[in-house]
């Protein structure tokens, strides 16, 4: 199969045609006969050709740019030199008419966690003291989370709306990351025990305490309360620590410059993260202003508003990572995701609620 | 009226359509604002969501069902 480069890698923010990287559902349409022939092709247990996993619709992409047009992509194991594959397992350049593309996505597996456990992912999932953003955190009660980054009280004469930074000396200093992280979903207490590393990674309560609840935003979930009547905007909280046991640098891409109201959060910005289960991973902003309904197990669901979408780059054990831009200005916190998308509160959300502030400067 | 706007006058219409888990503001044509139509899974009712609303193109995007990423408790432990 002919190889070829789909991204460069992330340096700096660089500027892709968005709407080219969308397919609407016209072309779709158009697209499921060819899917249905491409599926007969490459995946009837008969004809199987090595290599391939799987096809699907989507964009034909070309020198690294997304060209627009709709394409039949083939999923492939991984990428191999066309001189070394075999005449009979070559992927045709079109199919019914269509063009296809081939896509490297190695093997899938069944779970969306499935290759959580190898060993490159526990990594951030030790202790550390101090401990710096992207490490595992969690609540006595919960499995494991990430620590975004470390945060202060707002100071004096700091305020929310319009936001400012204030002057003086911050009362105390906290971890930061999700209610469902450190106050298990509503179901904690202000005062308990935080673990660093998380009870999945091996903390235990006392020798890991790393510090305790101080407060959260307390979530509204379906079916108790309907979702039309939710209010959510944030899954936040903070847990009080000792300032020698916090370090607010974010493991592998360092402090933050700053953070951005969300009128400035665009589509399209690149974002990175560091979290505990998929370690450093960078993302695209593609939806914002969004209302999202999210499960958090046990048949409970919420409705958030005012939400950032990316493309996907967590899983689970990432919830409470500090989402910036590739030049170190906070957006957004992660709390959820699919294996198509990841989710993120509006930082400026998270600063207004809480009262904490996760950098000096707005921009 | 802009995209948000729009947006917060159609959700609850274009929350009657199945599988639809959320609605947000994106990107279309020419990089102008559009509205995203976030969904769990493509059904074919999906076909007759409006292609404009309020002059804004309304693109569905395929996004799965969305959870909190706490661990799953049910993997081996580290």
């Amino acid at each position: 199969m002919p190889t070829k480069k789909r991204r460069k890698a992330a340096g700096k923010e660089e500027t892709m045609p968005i709407e080219k990287m969308v397919l609407n559902a016209t072309d779709a349409e158009a697209l499921s006969d060819a899917q249905a022939a491409a599926a007969g092709e490459f995946l009837h247990p008969d004809k199987a050709r090595a290599n391939v996993v799987g096809v699907g619709t989507g964009i034909k992409w070309s020198k690294g740019q997304p060209t627009g047009e709709p394409a039949m992509v083939v999923l492939v194991a991984q990428k191999v030199a066309k001189e070394h594959v075999a005449k009979g397992d070559l992927v045709p350049s079109k199919l019914e008419g269509v063009q296809t593309d081939v896509l490297a996505i190695g093997n899938p597996m069944a779970g969306f966690d499935a290759t959580l456990s190898s060993p490159t992912v526990q990594t951030l999932a030790r202790r550390a003291r101090p401990a710096r953003g992207g490490y595992s955190v969690g609540h006595v009660a919960i499995t494991a989370g990430t620590l975004g980054t470390c945060v202060y009280d707002i100071l004096p004469n700091g305020t929310v709306s319009p936001p400012a930074h204030g002057v003086g000396v911050p009362p105390r200093y906290y971890v930061l990351s999700n209610n469902h992280v450190l106050a298990n979903s509503n179901d904690a207490r202000v005062g308990d025990p935080i673990l660093q590393p998380g009870p999945f990674d091996g903390g235990t309560n006392p020798a890991d305490r790393i510090a305790t609840l101080s407060r959260f935003v307390p979530i509204t979930f379906a079916p108790a309360v309907p979702l039309p009547q939710h209010r959510n905007i944030v899954d936040a909280a903070v847990a009080e620590g000792a300032f020698h046991d916090l370090d607010r640098e974010i493991f592998w891409s360092g402090p933050l410059r700053g953070w951005r109201p969300k009128a400035k959060v665009t589509v399209g910005t690149l974002v990175r993260k560091t979290g505990r289960t998929t370690n450093f991973t960078v993302g695209r902003i593609t939806v914002v202003n969004a209302t999202v309904d999210v499960g958090y197990g046990a048949g409970r669901t919420a409705r958030f508003k005012d939400q950032i979408l990316t493309t996907a780059f967590s899983a689970g054990g990432d919830s409470g990572s500090l989402v910036a831009t590739l030049d170190a200005v906070a957006v957004g916190l992660l709390f959820a995701g699919s294996p198509a998308v990841t989710i993120l509160n509006q930082i400026e959300n998270v600063r207004a609620l809480l009262r904490v502030e996760v950098a000096e400067q707005i921009l | 009226m802009d995209v948000k706007a729009a947006i917060a006058k159609h959700d609850a219409y274009l929350r009657t359509f199945p599988r639809v888990n959320g609605v947000g503001e994106g990107k279309g044509a020419k990089g102008r604002p559009a509205i995203v139509v976030l969904v769990e899974l493509r059904v074919p009712e999906h076909e007759k969501l409006p292609k404009k609303l309020e002059g804004f193109d309304v693109l569905v995007q395929d996004v799965g069902h969305l959870e909190a990423q706490e661990k799953d408790a049910d993997e081996e432990a580290p």
